[in-house]
């Protein structure tokens, strides 16, 4: 809150009132103690009766003057603060409710400030006094205060709106950071903020330009709605920006690392108004994450457009090399990956947010593909490709669904699978366009661009956060838009339906049908209620309603198993999962008669374990499967537990063990919790029973034995290792054939592939991968068009070219990378499920700038292979050195996968 | 015999003390009476005083 006071006149009964007050007190005392004075000087005790008789009349007067002077300013301060109180309280009630209904009010509406210069957002903006040109005072609070309920009286005497129901938005408004002033609609309508991100040179200027460029000629009269500029820069900027377009020349490039919104104020009947604020920061803010933490409007964006360069991307700048030779100037293609820059992104987002690593940012993201026109891309990515997908589709698909799939893949194709994750993983909306900014190669005379696809992303955008608005019918508005007109025009039938609307909720409340419907009395009893663990108990239900009535019986136990239906059931508590203290089990009946009228009761009975031992001195051999000829002797336990006795001829016990630990163990198909190597002593009636045992990983042990009244057997369980289900391996070898397809291994991918297949002929992904990866081999491996009949030797383009520096000394001390940003992997689902647990080690190269160039899985399980690489490669290093140059380095990073 | 009459001018005597003494009570008495009244309304004049010239219900 300001502590700047405001310039502007205070209620009295909030400033001046105790002022007042205080002076009076003063005033007043100072009166009385002058008359006190007087009156004691006129006090002449001469010997004159007379005189004596005045003296003692003046004296008087003084100690009156001085006691009951007191004594009035006592009391009437008080009822003189008490009057300022209750007005105090008064207003100060009536102002906070006309300032929290405008500010309920405001926020239904969604109206803030955000100002488009410093991104600055705030409820609130400044008011410059309208009394000009005499008055320059700034009025920071213009709100029902301690100024003025409705209105504030400015120190030059003019009276100001405080509250946006009195038009407070025609005063001149300023950002309260930046001071730039700022029109009325920067703060009465509601806003949607987009922002183009994107690397260097992917074309954001000009998308940005040629997406509004369409908006505002073509989309938004098909919609319904009109425009405006509403300031004067954003329309001299577009007209410039149309013209050069209409000519054939590109915008210029955006140089601010910091940029102004444009805004446009969109416009559709007499309720909807849209204020947007698009963003187009320039691509060198990507370069650094602290740039990117500059940007406030990041923390309140409604969506983002990330704009990518397919000829940033390594592999399709090399797969056209020859044809981006001499159209660099034209093409422009960018220089920071891919990943780097939706990583800045992404951290820049969670420092806004608050995000941890794991947490989605919950604002829809458009992918756009740009350039799509460039070279033969339309093929492959264009309408040409959708338009067959969704034609040869098996399963109806639409035009947008096809066109998202095919990009996606593309990009994975294009070695951008951890790009395609993370906007997975990290992005609760994701989809993917292609457009063309220009339509064509922005060279040359030719004539007006043609923009292709620029609009879809930012529909899309417009459509996911405010989802009633962007549809071409007049009549869908949003409640919210309707909602205040309806409130301030119709305020009486709105107060007539709130009405009608209470008393007939209160009837259908009280009316008799509503009412809980009376009772059925229920009994239940049962023939015990403290049993052993396998004992058979009887239940009746018993109500004071007789047949006629149709009872239906519900039975619920929390333990055991109810047999029977009606009045009279049984439970069967031998599957009770118990092992040595006794378990309560609730039994409850509810009694339904024909009406609905419905009755309950509740019982609850004691479930005792057979809780007898008999002690095991030799071990007995159990009729088992095949077991393997040598089993490992494990010395009979001569001791028995202290304190358990036999007392009954009807329960005799089995020792059983296991040669792994935490083995989950079923006794007639009854859980008895976890074996491990350590024997356990299960009792068990005498006669044959069936023991299973299962753990994640192994193969089902089964087995069964007979037990004497006097047995003593003994049950060693070996527990062996599963193996993997042919599906299992085909994905291993799927992940593998990706990693040899990124170190360019075509054959060795290509070998995987077909193993993969062998293994698990129905496997779509590895037919797929198959054939990407052999037209990737057929692509690299077409010769090059020889120009002017000579051949030109190919030259590999590199991916990033490192800074220009001396040679390296390497007599110099060398200084390895050190780690600045780690990743954790995340854990594969299918790992999870299959129980794979353990550590992978992951090689790294790092250049000299210290991002991870490549990674390869060392050892570990292989089912973890793909997640740890794919963590490795988001690692960021502080670059190793010798001496004072940077080099590239080699490091090893271990991930320890557990469950 | 012989008539004493200097009781009598005791007798006469006692009442006239009695009264003058009553009277000086009385009179201080109003006079403290007079006194506090005087001095109570100058006080609540002063009070009223102070109040017209500093009680000005009007923005500051």
């Amino acid at each position: 809150m300001s502590k700047v006071p405001e310039p502007a006149i205070k209620s009295y009964f909030f400033g001046k009132g105790y002022s007042d007050l205080r002076a009076t007190i003063v005033q007043s005392w100072q009166l009385n103690m002058r008359s006190a004075s007087n009156f004691s000087k006129q006090a002449n005790f001469d010997k004159e009766w007379e005189d004596v008789f005045k003296g003692l009349v003046y004296m008087a007067a003084a100690f009156s003057v001085v006691v009951f002077g007191t004594a009035f300013f006592l009391i009437a301060s008080a009822a003189h603060i008490a009057i300022l109180f209750l007005f105090f309280a008064l207003i100060y009630v009536t102002f906070s409710l006309v300032y929290l209904s405008e500010r309920a009010y405001l926020f239904i509406r969604e109206f803030s400030t955000v100002c488009p210069y410093c991104h600055e957002k705030s409820f609130l903006p400044e008011y410059h006094c309208d009394n000009n040109p005499t008055c320059s005072n700034i009025h920071r609070r213009l709100i029902p205060s301690s100024y003025g309920i409705f209105r504030h009286t400015c120190l030059c005497g003019q009276k100001l709106p405080a509250t946006f129901f009195l038009n407070r938005g025609r005063l001149q408004a300023r950002c309260a950071t930046c001071a730039k002033l700022l029109p009325r609609e920067s703060f009465e309508s509601r806003k949607l903020f987009v922002a183009i991100m994107g690397g260097p040179s992917v074309g954001k200027s000009s998308y940005l330009f040629s997406a509004i460029w369409r908006l505002v000629e073509k989309k938004l009269p098909e919609l319904g709605f009109s425009h405006d500029f509403i300031e004067a820069r954003n329309e001299s900027d577009y007209e410039k920006v149309r013209k050069s377009m209409e000519q054939g020349r590109p915008p210029r490039k955006t140089a601010e690392t910091l940029p102004t919104a444009f805004n446009i104020m969109l416009k559709k009947g007499r309720w909807v108004r849209r204020l947007l604020y698009l963003y187009d920061p320039a691509g060198e803010a990507y370069a650094e994450v602290e740039n990117l933490v500059l940007h406030k409007f990041q923390g309140y964006l409604s969506g983002c457009i990330f704009l990518v360069d397919p000829f940033s991307i390594p592999y399709v700048r090399q797969s056209y090399r020859d044809e981006l030779v001499g159209t660099e100037n034209a093409i422009k293609p960018g220089p920071l990956p891919l990943e780097d820059a939706l990583s800045r992104v992404i951290l820049s987002m969670e420092e806004h947010y608050g995000l941890s690593k794991t947490e989605r940012i919950k604002f829809p993201i458009a992918v756009v593909i740009n350039k799509v026109d460039a070279f033969d891309l339309e093929k492959q990515i264009g309408d040409e490709a959708i338009n067959t997908l969704v034609k040869s589709s098996p399963n109806p698909i639409d035009y947008a669904t096809a066109r998202d799939e095919i990009l996606r893949k593309q990009l994975q194709y294009w070695g951008q699978s951890g790009f395609v994750q993370r906007l997975q993983e990290r992005f609760s909306k994701v989809r993917y366009f292609g457009c063309s900014s220009f339509g064509r190669l922005p060279q040359g005379n030719g004539g007006e661009f043609e923009p292709r696809g620029v609009l879809d992303p930012l529909m899309w955008v417009f459509s996911e956060v405010d989802r009633i608005i962007w549809r071409n019918d007049q009549t869908a508005v949003s409640f919210k838009e309707i909602v205040p007109y309806f409130f301030i025009k119709w305020k009486r039938a709105l107060a007539a339906v709130g009405t009608a609307s209470l008393v007939i909720g209160m009837a259908v409340l009280l009316w008799p049908s509503s009412l809980p419907a009376l009772s059925i009395n229920v009994t239940l009893s049962s023939s015990k209620t403290t049993v052993q663990k396998g004992e058979i108990v009887s239940l009746t239900a018993q109500t004071t309603l007789g047949a006629a009535n149709a009872l239906r019986y519900s039975w619920q136990a929390s333990g055991g198993r109810v047999d029977g239906s009606g009045a009279d059931v049984k439970l069967d508590t031998n599957n009770v999962a118990i092992i040595a203290q006794a378990l309560p089990i609730e039994v409850s009946v509810t009694v339904t008669d024909n009406k609905g009228v419905k009755g309950f009761a509740r019982q609850s009975i004691i479930v005792q374990p057979r809780t007898l031992f008999i002690p095991t001195p030799e071990p007995v051999d159990a009729s088992t499967p095949p077991q393997p000829a040598s089993q490992p002797e494990i010395p009979p336990s001569s001791e028995p537990v202290p304190g358990a006795e036999l007392s009954s001829p009807q329960v005799a016990a089995v020792t059983l063990l296991a040669n792994i630990e935490s083995v989950q163990l079923f006794v007639d198909g009854a859980s008895r919790g976890l074996l491990s190597k350590a024997p356990r002593i299960v009792r068990l009636s005498p006669g044959r029973h069936n023991i299973k045992a299962t753990k994640a990983g192994y193969k089902m042990w089964e087995g069964s034995f007979n037990l004497t009244a006097d047995g003593r057997e003994r049950v060693l369980i070996r527990m062996e290792p599963s193996e993997p289900t042919p599906q299992e391996r085909a994905l291993v070898q799927l992940r593998k054939a990706d990693e040899l397809f990124q170190q360019r291994q075509y054959d060795a991918a290509i070998a995987a592939c077909d193993e993969g297949l062998r293994l698990d002929p129905g496997n779509d992904a590895l037919r797929t991968k198959k054939s990407n990866i052999e037209r990737a081999k057929q692509i690299l491996n077409r010769p090059t068009t020889p120009s002017s009949g000579e051949e030109r030797p190919r030259r590999p383009e590199p991916l990033r070219q490192p800074p220009q520096q001396d040679p390296i000394d390497t007599n110099q001390r060398f200084e390895p990378a050190s780690t600045i940003r780690r990743v954790t992997p995340i854990y594969p689902q299918i790992a999870r499920s299959a129980n794979v647990s353990g550590r992978v080690t992951v090689q790294v190269s790092i250049d000299e700038y210290g991002s991870v160039i490549s990674a390869r899985a060392l050892q570990g399980p292989p089912l973890l292979y793909q997640a740890a690489v794919d963590a490795a490669k988001q690692w960021k290093y502080k670059p190793a050195r010798r001496g004072t140059q940077s080099v590239k380095d080699t490091q090893t990073i271990n991930f320890n996968f557990t469950l | 015999m012989a008539d004493d009459n200097s009781g009598c001018a005791v007798l006469l005597a006692i009442p006239l003390i009695v009264l003058a003494i009553a009277a000086a009570i009385l009179a201080l008495v109003l006079a403290l009476s007079a006194g506090s009244l005087f001095g109570s309304g100058t006080a609540l004049y002063n009070y009223a005083q102070a109040f017209r010239s500093n009680v000005k219900p009007e923005r500051a």
